[in-house]
């Protein structure tokens, strides 16, 4: 604020200078113009003067008449002060009023000379009227006080010198000065609006000044800046670490920086003198007047390259370019902006890398043939030493040869595992393993995981449980050979580190989200555990717990890292928790997607909803496991934690006439086992009735003949499938259906061996020829061996063949030309042969080159007895039709080609259709209608199983007259009944004989 | 402040001068021609009022008297003979009386305007000024002898006019003679009819 005021005391102080300048400016205009005016009018009264009376006469006699000297004489005296005044002192006040009264004696003299005549007093009134020049009424109070005191004392003394006649002379004076007073009035409120506008241009003057001083103080501020950017700017450009040019649009150098002539090597007034062509690399020449032309074309407004300067010395230099064009505002290029960059170090170091690179890249690529080369040479020999060691425990060995071909086979696969691991390993450190995207059922997947494990797990006396929670989706889409894997590994880590309890695996759900599940897989054991300082390092690869595990355990160590890497690929993550010497948790998490169910029976649902089910287990894992399955599936169970609870439960349930119609029942338990429970039901006839269904852990020599003996309808070895429990319950209770498995459509079909095939083997292996032909002539096929690709194909030729089985590596011409050539043969026949590919080479890519080379399938050395089987069925339909006695495809689809499980059934119907068909006969002999029935539809049912229409039919029409009460005809019938089962009986035999190959 | 005071004192000496410039210009204003002498103190009996103006061809202050007999003749009774009377020296060449003078009054209804020639009728009236008037009553005496102007040049209301009016209708006790302002009518030397003396006083 004191700012303020002080700027406004200024400006008012500027304004009253100002308008006292400006006043100061009319007053001396105004003093020029009566200097003028009164010269003039003194002329004018010396003119009018002679004009009118220039001469006085004394008879003939004339002289120059006293008013012409009064009008030179007194008219000079007049003007003479006023003149004066106005020449030597303009603007001053003494001046304008000696001028104001100058000017009216001056109206006296005229009004003097004319006589008094009332038309010469407008010169008074004119003259006020000029008077008003000044802007000042001050002056006009002097000119009118002249005026008043010429007309008073003429008036007074001569009235006809002023007012042309003597009449009213003492009062005329009054009026003549109070038409000047009129006057004035008015001049003077012209003057004050004068001298109001003067104030106010000084005002407007004022403040243009102080806009002007304003404008001028920011325009020197604004230009300081300037100047002090400019200068900054300069210096900035000229000490730049970076060199920075100006180049104009001819390529002369405007101006340059030191950094710019420290790259180029030269002075700044040598660069100045040159352009950029001259020290431009001539390679890189026309590609930089390219890129110049297309920016000065407007193409784009600038680009950053790279290219090569020439120093001064003759040295190419790397150099980073940012090029940019700035125009005038006509749109022309003035000049380019340059950034140069010495890249020289960096070009250098990128050479390096690229060459280090570039042998990194050999290097893994290497690594990945040798990799795969030893697979081969590992594998190739492998496949003999299993082969052969399959073949030879197939053969009549005494118990000492049995044991050592087994440890040989168990070595063998020992070291396949470590191969294997080692190349997986390999594959994921390369970046080069890919996870498949398959639909899957995840309880198969689980269960077929477990029951690889489960004769380790056994041999040891561990419980193996495995729970899949129910609310985890079964159907998938994800890899579930690597999830296996996953599985596998920790399992058999578990199973490895644990020496007596039990291994759990449970699977649940982590996450939902649109379109993905995530599964959470823990693998808990009661083993030595692992020490908290640790549990980090069991992930890194090679690594064990410590070096004495690896002597005493064995495994390479790769396991855990595999794992790791495997569920990180699929959006998961392994880690553990544990304590030493109670035991570890592995906990795995995975997303897959969800995959559509495919359409299920459900029809079994209805048999079992409802159903009392005792479960017989000292495991409590096992007991929750069992119970919450059955749950599951609308059943009811009861536990029971040891045999004598078992038989109290039983016994209890009798009693209150609601006995267990179904007992699971674990065969290894403390005190009383579960054949002694199966034995006290057996001789209990208030339990009878009940069907039993063995669970063991240990597949014990003479359990399943024990289970025979005592009537038990199924015997299971643990862990058991949901799927492989679920029909094994049908089948014991009968059930018509067993729709709960029934195999989706990727599920492999089970081999059909109905018919000897024609088999051509590509192989130059002599050691893999005889193993292959050993297994395929085993099995009745016939076997054509060549050599190499060519030889197949020839031998294709002559020939035809059910199926190849194609060596992938063979000399001359390999696998894979054998392949496209015979498919270029075929081509515009009805003809296709399937192709299996066999190699030894497990990298990435080969299963696809196979296919793409026209092959339908792909097996790994070494070669396996059940892998081969499978994939010939898979290829290979069934030529032969079923035998009539029960439909052998459908029989086994029932089990999905699961071999150990088709014998269990078949074993279970052996014994159970014996006892159901002396049950018939009874009831028919007996006339018992339900009994007859209701054993009539349980043997309808399990006949059904394997597809057998004849033995199933003559049930059902004994079933029909149980239901009728009508026995004419039973015993025709019950005969009926009792070939069919004998043919269905001996059918199976074979058929459990041909697949256990 | 002295440089002020020197400037205001100038203004005073001259205001003092213009004023007594201004003044002696009144003086001469107001100063009248040599006054007539009385000539013939009875002339011969005409039988009516005779008025005449004896006026200078080329004097300029006898345009006011011109402009002042216009306004008598108008006022005058019928039967007055009015008559001006351009007096010319007798050494003037001819047409020597015409002038502006000449034409006011040539151009003035109910007067005889007449040369008179070397002056002898002025010298005879007894006037000796431009400007003068001479009213002859109609038994031969000189009414009336006088200027009709208040000053040198200045028309307007004057004791000369309001006399002669009043003796034409019949008011004795006017004014018989006033001064008249004009020039002389016959040069100094010859003004009283013998030359040598000046009209001027």
């Amino acid at each position: 604020m004191p700012e303020v005021t002080d700027w406004r005391a200024q400006t008012a102080a500027r304004v009253r200078e100002l308008a006292a300048a400006g006043r100061n400016g009319v007053y001396r205009r105004a003093d020029r113009l009566f200097a003028g005016l009164l010269a003039f009018e003194w002329v004018a009264g010396l003119v009018l003067a002679v004009w009118i009376t220039p001469l006085t006469w004394d008879g003939p006699a004339a002289r120059t008449h006293p008013h012409v000297w009064a009008a030179l004489v007194l008219g000079l005296a007049v003007i003479s002060l006023p003149l004066t005044l106005a020449l030597a002192r303009p603007g001053r006040a003494s001046t304008r009023h000696a001028i104001a009264a100058g000017q009216m004696l001056m109206s006296a003299l005229l009004i003097h000379l004319t006589g008094g005549r009332i038309e010469s007093h407008f010169h008074v009134f004119g003259s006020l009227a000029v008077l008003a020049f000044y802007r000042d009424w001050r002056v006009l109070g002097t000119a009118s006080a002249v005026v008043a005191a010429d007309h008073i004392v003429r008036g007074l003394v001569w009235p006809e010198s002023v007012y042309g006649t003597a009449t009213g002379a003492t009062w005329r004076w009054v009026e003549h000065t109070g038409w000047v007073a009129f006057e004035d009035a008015f001049l003077a409120y012209i003057c004050w609006h004068g001298a109001r506008d003067i104030t106010l241009a000084a005002e407007r003057e004022a403040a243009l000044e102080v806009a002007r001083t304003t404008v001028e103080r920011q325009v020197a501020d604004r230009t300081r800046e300037l100047v002090r950017s400019e200068d900054q700017f300069r210096r900035a450009v000229t000490l730049a670490a970076t060199g920075m040019a100006l180049v104009g649009p001819d390529g002369r150098w405007l101006r340059v920086n030191r950094a710019l002539c420290g790259i180029l090597g030269y002075t700044e007034a040598e660069l100045l003198g040159l352009t950029f062509h001259d020290v431009t690399h001539p390679d890189d020449l026309a590609a930089g007047l390219g890129l110049a032309a297309q920016v000065l074309a407007g193409d784009f407004p600038g680009y950053h390259t790279e290219k090569r300067y020439v120093r001064k010395d003759g040295h190419p230099v790397w150099v980073l370019l940012s090029v940019s064009v700035v125009r005038d505002e006509a749109g022309d290029a003035v000049h380019f902006v340059v950034q140069i960059q010495d890249i020289t170090d960096r070009k250098r170091a990128e050479a390096e890398l690229l060459a280090a690179k570039e042998a990194a890249e050999a290097a893994t690529r290497a690594k990945s043939e040798f990799l795969a080369n030893m697979s081969h040479e590992i594998r190739t020999p492998m496949n003999g030493v299993l082969g052969f060691t399959e073949l030879a425990l197939d053969t009549d060995l005494t118990p000492d040869q049995r044991e050592y071909m087994g440890t040989v086979k168990a070595s063998a696969e020992s070291l396949l595992r470590v191969i294997d691991d080692v190349l997986d390993f390999s594959k994921i450190e390369a970046g080069k393993l890919d996870l498949d995207a398959a639909p899957f059922g995840l309880r198969e997947c689980v269960g077929d995981a477990m029951k690889a494990l489960c004769l380790g797990a056994h041999a040891k006396g561990l419980e193996l449980v495995c729970h899949v929670a129910p609310d985890v989706p079964d159907d998938l889409v994800g890899d579930p050979h690597r999830l296996r894997q996953i599985l596998v590994n920790l399992v058999g880590n578990a199973i490895k580190f644990t020496d007596t309890g039990e291994v759990v695996v449970r699977v649940g759900i982590d996450s939902r989200a649109a379109g993905e599940i995530g599964l959470h897989l823990t693998v808990t054991d009661t083993g030595i555990g692992i020490p908290a300082d640790r549990l980090a390092a069991v992930f890194e690869a090679f690594s064990q717990v410590d070096s004495s595990s690896t002597r005493r355990f064995g495994g390479t160590g790769l396991g855990l890292t595999i794992s790791s890497r495997l569920a990180a690929l699929m959006g998961g993550r392994v880690w553990a928790e544990s304590e030493t010497g109670r035991g570890s948790t592995f906990h795995v998490t995975a997303r897959f997607a969800p995959a559509p169910a495919p359409a299920r029976s459900e029809a079994w649902r209805v048999d079992l909803e409802g159903l009392p089910v005792l479960v017989v287990d000292d495991n409590s894992n096992n007991r929750t496991v069992l119970a919450e399955v059955l749950t599951h599936w609308r059943m009811r169970p009861t536990a029971a934690d040891g045999g004598a609870a078992a038989v109290a439960a039983l016994r209890r349930a009798a009693a209150v006439g609601e006995p267990f119609p179904l007992v699971l029942l674990d065969a290894l338990m403390p005190g009383m086992d579960g054949f002694a429970v199966a034995e006290q039901i057996q001789n209990a006839p208030e339990l009878a009735g009940a069907t039993i269904m063995m669970l063991s852990s240990a597949d014990r020599a003479g359990d399943v003949a024990r289970c025979r003996d005592l009537g038990i309808a199924v015997y299971l070895i643990k862990p058991i499938k949901q799927s492989e429990l679920l029909d094994a319950i049908l089948l014991a209770l009968g059930a018509e259906a067993l729709g709960a498995s029934t195999p989706g459509p990727d599920v492999p079909r089970p081999p059909a061996t109905g018919r000897p095939l024609r088999v051509l083997l590509a192989e130059d292996n002599e050691v893999n020829q005889v193993l292959a032909v050993r297994i395929l002539e085993k099995r009745g096929h016939a076997v054509t061996v060549v050599g190499d690709g060519g030889q197949a194909v020839a031998a294709l030729d002559a020939r035809r063949f059910d199926l190849i089985l194609m060596d992938v590596q063979m000399p001359e011409m390999d696998g894979l030309e054998a392949a496209a050539a015979i498919r270029s043969r075929e081509r515009g026949t009805n003809r296709r042969t399937p192709i299996v590919a066999l190699t030894a080479r497990v990298m990435k890519g080969d299963r696809e080159r196979c296919l793409a080379a026209g092959m339908d399938a792909y097996l790994s050395k070494p070669l396996k007895s059940a892998e081969l089987v499978e994939t010939l069925a898979r290829l290979v339909p069934a030529a032969a039709p079923a035998d009539g006695v029960f439909d052998r495809a459908a029989a086994l689809a029932r089990v999905e080609g699961d071999a150990a499980l088709l014998r269990q059934l078949v074993g279970h119907f052996t014994a159970q259709s014996g006892k159901l068909l002396a049950d018939i006969r009874t009831a028919a002999e007996g006339r018992n209608g339900k009994k007859l029935e209701r054993a009539a539809h349980k043997l309808k049912g399990s006949a059904g199983t394997f597809g057998a229409r004849p033995a199933s039919e003559s049930a059902a029409r004994l079933e029909a007259m149980g239901r009728a009460g009508d026995f004419a005809g039973a015993d025709g019938a019950l005969d009926g009944l009792e070939r069919d089962v004998t043919d269905l009986r001996r059918a199976l035999a074979e058929l459990v004989e041909g697949t256990t190959g | 402040m002295r440089r002020e005071r020197t400037i205001w004192l100038g203004v005073a000496v001259w205001l003092g001068a213009v004023g007594i410039g201004f003044a002696g210009w009144h003086s001469y204003e107001v100063t009248p021609g040599a006054g007539g002498r009385p000539g013939n103190p009875a002339g011969p009996n005409r039988g009516e009022w005779e008025l005449v103006l004896f006026v200078h061809p080329h004097c300029p202050c006898s345009r006011a008297s011109l402009a002042e007999l216009a306004e008598i003749v108008p006022g005058a009774p019928t039967g007055v003979v009015t008559e001006i009377a351009f007096v010319c020296p007798p050494t003037v060449p001819a047409m020597w009386e015409r002038g502006q003078s000449w034409d006011s009054a040539t151009r003035m209804a109910g007067v005889r305007v007449r040369v008179d020639g070397g002056g002898a009728a002025a010298r005879r009236a007894g006037a000796t000024t431009s400007g003068c008037v001479v009213l002859t009553a109609p038994d031969g005496r000189v009414a009336f002898r006088g200027g009709i102007t208040r000053a040198r040049g200045r028309a307007g209301d004057n004791p000369g006019r309001r006399a002669i009016l009043a003796l034409l209708h019949g008011d004795e006790t006017a004014e018989r003679e006033l001064p008249v302002f004009g020039c002389p009518l016959f040069a100094a030397a010859g003004c009283d009819g013998t030359g040598g003396e000046s009209c001027r006083r």
